[in-house]
């Protein structure tokens, strides 16, 4: 199947290649001339409320064997049917543009566990050819982390959704999923990454996407050495970089899986659990708990630092 | 063994309340067992006051939505969970009843309510302690209507000031609420949780009540506090289990600094049985 003239748009998006009718900010751009046959088309169109007979379903969202639908309210409705074919449906008098973070993110999720995957919650960094991921929920500073040590060096692979390849030989990849990080404007002031600010990330959300790199310096997927779970110092836990017991890394792993309800609703070809077991095989996880003060990003990248030249 | 019936609990309160009290008293009840629930691991750990719980569940993170989208969302989110459960879930939460008149910052679906009350002048001191702010700096938030949250764990929320807080709780007819004052609670912890246990029809034996209150005592919470921190604590807050005094005002507020409060809330104050000095 070749790219019908309605997808121009070519990209590539956690490993797979897109076609898409509109254009999808910050992205990993492909040339059409040389693209490979789309895995994913990307569209405008009607959807419904919900599916007709969902097998998983939540207060906004209903999914069966095929299809994923997303209703948001105001916002818009997203369908993403057999792994192969996302449908956007902005809401009236809602500008596409405002909500292409939904279609990147929550539906593109779908698509990749339709065919299986393995997500994580995370932004990943590559460091003299090594990948690590740092995982944490909405707000735990997962892309002001990765900002701060591509400042320092590093290069960025992934800002949002880590998809985990594991090839049945060698370790595990972690595949691209842009070269731009999104940013609060005091995370962009902190780091000093100001020359790569680009639009918001939506209208009215003081979110920026911050160029960092561009495609032609970087992997789109590199090996992943190891994975970080972020949290808070507090009274209870002090600030450090701590090996996790394998119990509760498999916990772990599966409480920052990138929108894990569609990972289990899709478990059978996604399998999340035998999925993480058999990454921690390949990959230790580590807790680094840190002040969550901007003045103090610096410690974070420094523990970082000499953490990484211990693993060798 | 204590029995509470399936179904959402909201526990609710201005901050500094006692809400993390009622949750520990709550949480022992529960357990059952013979040594006290550990401060660190009290109830579910994602209530639906989190980002991580909203976005698992809703599939969106909370912070690409618009604070109208987020309120949007959230009445769906805890009716879905309310209707969803097949247990007791206890959840605490310090934002207001009402977002707008008519709607529900929460939904309609919960099965019960608790509201923890507390005097205000209390609050006042035990805000200061928490945030470390000025007698004054807490006084000036708790008669903001327009005082907010901003952490970065939990769902951004509205608080508004303190006497809207209360009214709102205690005077909506939407879920059936037990207003809990904190004073009965340290008067008598026994007959409070009785009186808990009866109105969310419950059942549990005055054996299991006396061993919760054994468990949940202030002493036993400073010294996990002093033993292993408290992850709820702020960060650079000395202690999280401070005093949790009644009437501790009258030694650290002056009378304007009472009087600013007692004028604000006259009303309010007077329906929960908090005494002005003439």
């Amino acid at each position: 199947m070749s790219a019908r003239p309605s997808s121009p748009y070519r990209y590539r998006l956690s490993g797979l290649s897109v076609a898409s009718e509109f254009a999808l900010p910050m992205r990993l751009a492909d040339d059409p001339a040389k693209a490979a046959p789309p895995d994913v088309t990307i569209h405008l169109g009607e959807v419904a409320e919900s599916l007709a007979t969902p097998a998983h379903r939540g207060a906004n969202w209903t999914a069966d064997d095929r299809s994923f639908l997303l209703n948001l309210p105001q916002i818009g409705r997203f369908l993403a049917e057999d792994g192969r074919k996302i449908t956007v449906c902005p809401a009236p008098e809602t500008p596409l543009d405002d909500i292409l973070v939904f279609v990147t993110g929550t539906a593109f999720a779908a698509i990749l566990y339709q065919r299986g995957a393995m997500l994580l919650h995370g932004s990943a960094v590559v460091r003299e050819g090594r990948a690590f991921v740092f995982c944490g929920a909405s707000g735990a500073g997962k892309s002001t982390l990765a900002g701060a040590l591509v400042r320092d060096g590093a290069t960025l692979l992934a800002d949002d959704v880590c998809a985990i390849e594991q090839p049945p030989h060698g370790g595990p990849l972690v595949h691209a999923d842009g070269r731009a990080l999104r940013l609060y404007p005091d995370s962009i002031a902190t780091i000093g990454l100001g020359d790569g600010v680009g639009a918001r990330v939506r209208r009215r959300i003081e979110k920026f996407h911050v160029r960092v790199g561009d495609a032609s310096d970087a992997p789109v997927a590199a090996p992943l050495a190891a994975i970080y779970m972020l949290a808070h110092a507090n009274a209870a836990a002090p600030a450090g970089i701590t090996p996790f017991p394998l119990l509760d890394a498999a916990q772990a792993l599966l409480h920052q899986t990138y929108r894990r309800r569609l990972a289990l609703a899709y478990s059978d070809r996604a399998q999340p659990a035998r999925r993480a077991a058999a990454l921690l095989g390949h990959v230790p996880v580590f807790r680094l708990h840190r002040a969550f003060e901007f003045g103090r990003l610096d410690e974070g990248v420094a523990m970082l630092n000499a953490h990484w030249a211990g693993l060798r | 063994m204590t029995d509470i019936p399936p179904g959402l609990v909201w526990l609710a309160s201005y901050p500094k309340s006692g809400n993390t009290w009622m949750r520990v008293l709550l949480a022992n009840l529960l357990s059952g067992a013979d040594r006290p629930a550990d401060i660190n691991n009290l109830s579910e750990p994602e209530t639906l006051v989190s980002r991580w719980r909203f976005a698992d569940d809703m599939l969106v993170d909370p912070d690409m939505l618009d604070r109208d989208e987020l309120d949007a969302l959230r009445p769906l989110h805890c009716d879905f969970v309310a209707q969803d459960r097949r247990q007791a879930f206890f959840c605490k939460t310090h934002d207001r009843f009402w977002r707008h008149a008519g709607e529900p910052t929460l939904g309609t679906a919960a099965r019960r309510a608790l509201y923890i009350v507390r005097d205000p002048r209390d609050v006042a001191v035990s805000l200061s302690h928490h945030a470390s702010l000025s007698i004054d700096a807490a006084i000036a938030q708790m008669i903001d209507p327009r005082a907010h949250s901003a952490g970065s764990l939990l769902l951004p929320y509205v608080v508004g000031d303190w006497g809207a807080h209360v009214a709102g709780w205690s005077l909506q007819r939407v879920v059936p609420t037990k207003v809990v004052r904190y004073e009965a609670m340290h008067g008598d912890t026994p007959a409070t949780l009785r009186g808990i246990i009866d109105f969310l029809g419950g059942h549990a034996s005055d054996a299991d009540i006396r061993r919760a209150v054994d468990h949940s005592r202030f002493e036993e919470l400073q010294r996990q506090e002093a033993r292993k921190g408290f992850r709820e604590s702020r960060p650079g807050q000395a202690r999280f289990f401070r005093s949790g005094r009644v009437g501790g005002w009258r030694d650290v507020l002056t009378r304007a600094q009472a009087g600013v409060l007692e004028r604000h809330f006259a009303a309010v104050m007077a329906d929960h049985g908090y005494r002005i000095d003439a």
